[in-house]
């Protein structure tokens, strides 16, 4: 999605057991793999932007 | 994340119920979530650093509920400008604050009045409100100019957008060329059933 709209180097760079112990673990179900992470995104510089245009 | 809700989703219901439930927040904290809140969560679990929240304001640290850590993705210059999208009672904004430094400028951006009030108390306790401006906006329709942002931070935010690729085309509006974006939030590893991405109840949880 981030890519579509035109960010670059996307990534995960870190992921967090944020709802270990809480009720949320339960109420979404485990299953699900809910985690939080940092994700990094770039928009790409002008002079970048313009040599993918053409 | 579920990148858009089904046709038929009640949005303006869900924006309610989220902005209920984080007003909930700024004023009882200490009150029952089913999701962590505070600077020893944030510490313990999320990387902060415990001295320097310990510096903050109690106004910003007691009603966090963020879900990752975005001052660990990257550097924030001193005179950037950057941008909290939900930025709630602000201990992400204050901590931007002091890394930008008075050269640089914070803008804040929340739906909730009470997280606003609270975040604008804490800005004022800290010495920091001359960096920063706190918006009443939602991420759909940021109230920011075009290219005027050198760094976007969020913290649990983008997970209860009913649209995120309007969300994330906004970001990409405000963020001037080269810019970046340090996103903390909620994913998930399997596609949530129509039945999950129907609930408002569920999304805004």
């Amino acid at each position: 999605m981030v890519e579509n709209i035109g960010f670059v180097d996307g990534k995960i760079v870190e992921r967090f057991d944020c709802y270990e112990g809480t009720s949320a673990k339960t109420k979404l179900s485990k299953d699900l793999y809910v985690q939080g992470v940092n994700f990094f995104a770039r928009k790409p510089d002008a002079i970048h932007a313009d040599s993918i245009a053409g | 994340m579920a990148k858009t809700c089904p046709v038929g989703f009640d949005v303006a219901k869900l924006r309610e119920l989220i902005r209920a439930e984080y007003d909930r927040v700024a004023r009882e904290p200490d009150g029952d979530f089913h999701f962590h809140r505070g600077a020893q969560y944030a510490a313990s679990m999320l990387g902060y650093d415990a001295q320097q929240l310990a510096t903050l304001p109690e106004e910003s640290t007691g009603s966090f509920a963020g879900v990752g850590n975005p001052h660990r993705i990257g550097p924030i210059q001193p005179g950037e400008t950057v941008l909290d999208i939900g930025c709630g009672a602000g201990m992400d904004l204050l901590l931007a604050a002091r890394r930008t430094g008075p050269t640089g400028r914070v803008i804040g951006v929340d739906l909730t009045p009470a997280m606003i009030e609270r975040a604008k108390r804490a800005a004022i306790k800290s010495g920091l409100w001359e960096t920063i401006e706190i918006r009443r906006g939602m991420a759909e329709e940021l109230p920011v100019e075009n290219e005027s942002v050198d760094v976007v931070i969020s913290n649990g935010v983008l997970n209860l957008s009913a649209d995120k690729t309007r969300s994330f085309a906004e970001i990409y509006r405000v963020l001037k060329p080269g810019s970046r974006l340090y996103l903390a939030d909620v994913v998930v590893q399997r596609e949530l059933s129509l039945a999950a991405r129907s609930d408002v109840y569920l999304w805004a949880a």
